[in-house]
């Protein structure tokens, strides 16, 4: 019992480079771009999508990417623990595979 | 309670959309009190029972403390319905119903101006409004006037007679707009919002200045006085942990609020003498004069 339902607006940044990562989100309604530090896009968020969560997997506590909001919407946000709870639960040689995601989608490899 | 989110039914787009449905159902059933008790009991447990309502700790305390019949509980639940049927996905079917009691609601509308007796009368037909058309200027300047918190029985039978008239939505701008005049709690509005904004304020900053802030204020002192902005870091009150009671000492506090960046704080300050502008200005790294 931990969802918000948040409308958010063009230009919202909805978390930063460096930030901690206290919530993690799904988009409901509008469009999300994620940017690196050079400011370039390296992923756009549509509707009935999670994100906000991919550095957790990496065992990291704060954003390595931006947020920013691109057409209004709504997000449905929760505490990022319950990501880290259920991450928990996987094995190493499951983590491993998750990591390797990570790392994709932040751009890394 | 733990903190718990069920991943696999909220993301199942059909799962929202039954949700969705239920909500719009009960929904029509309290605006038009055209269903029987039992079943808006029946679509109740639906939606209490729905794994997806219990991601929403909010929501479903106000479903679970629904009770036909009551105001209190059935006011509670609307704004509630209004954000989940606006937020959640829809389907072909859920389209269809959303369509059908807008359909409905439209033409009934009128009807209930007629009815109009009380407070909670006004507050469904905001949200009847909204549910309407998000966003709807009508509905939202109704909870603006229901926000106000105004005892007076006059001020319903105004809105009554505003809505059963014409121009509804100028006429009821201008109606909110002659309530926040006379209201001495809030935010300020009108010519000292303009003189702040005019001055070279941030709008979201003059958006937090309250009428109590500025209540011993002429316009020309707002508009002439020394304005500073201080923006500083939580850890220097670790030094100079009387910092904020020397700012309150040394000018007129117009509002606070923590600064964009992480663990600080904004205060916009007006200083009327000489010995707080000195003040201020001794703090030149951190404060800097606006207008």
């Amino acid at each position: 019992m931990s969802g918000n339902i948040e409308p958010i607006v063009q230009g919202q940044v909805l978390f930063d480079i460096g930030q901690n990562i206290n919530k993690c989100f799904i988009l409901q309604k509008g469009s999300v771009h994620i940017m690196n530090g050079r400011d370039e896009k390296v992923g756009g968020i549509g509707p009935n999508t999670m994100f906000g969560f991919t550095e957790l997997v990496k065992g990291k506590s704060e954003h390595s990417t931006k947020a920013i909001c691109v057409s209004s919407g709504t997000v449905v946000s929760f505490p990022s623990e319950i990501i880290k709870n259920k991450l928990e639960v996987y094995k190493e040689d499951s983590k491993s595979f998750l990591e390797t995601l990570a790392d994709q989608i932040l751009g890394k490899k | 309670m733990s903190a718990d989110f069920d991943f696999g039914n909220f993301l199942d787009l059909q799962n929202q959309a039954t949700l969705k449905i239920n909500c719009i159902r009960l929904f029509e059933h309290l605006c038009t009190k055209d269903g029987t008790q039992k079943e808006v009991e029946a679509l109740k447990i639906e939606i209490i029972s729905d794994p997806i309502s219990e991601n929403f700790s909010g929501f479903y305390e106000a479903m679970k403390n629904l009770k036909s019949g009551d105001k209190n509980t059935t006011s509670n639940v609307f704004p509630h319905l209004n954000l989940m049927i606006s937020t959640l996905n829809d389907n072909d079917v859920s389209k269809a119903e959303i369509a059908r009691v807008k359909k409905k609601l439209t033409k009934r509308v009128e009807h209930l101006y007629d009815e109009v007796v009380m407070r909670h009368d006004i507050w469904i037909i905001a949200q009847i409004h909204e549910f309407i058309e998000n966003g709807s200027k009508l509905g939202i300047n109704l909870l603006r006037i229901m926000d106000l918190n105004l005892t007076d029985p006059n001020i319903v039978m105004e809105i009554k007679n505003i809505l059963k008239g014409t121009n509804v939505e100028l006429n009821m701008e201008r109606f909110l707009n002659k309530l926040l005049a006379q209201e001495t709690r809030g935010f300020i509005t009108g010519e000292f919002r303009q003189i702040l904004l005019e001055r070279g304020v941030e709008e979201r900053l003059v958006n937090l200045v309250t009428k109590e802030s500025v209540k011993n204020l002429t316009k020309e002192s707002l508009s002439k006085s020394k304005l500073f902005l201080i923006s500083f870091k939580e850890d220097m009150l670790d030094d100079e942990p009387d910092f904020v009671d020397k700012i309150i000492q040394n000018g007129i506090l117009l509002t606070s609020t923590a600064s964009e960046s992480e663990k600080g704080f904004i205060f916009l300050v007006l200083s009327t003498n000489d010995k707080g502008v000195s003040f201020f200005k001794n703090y030149h790294h951190i404060t800097s004069e606006v207008g």
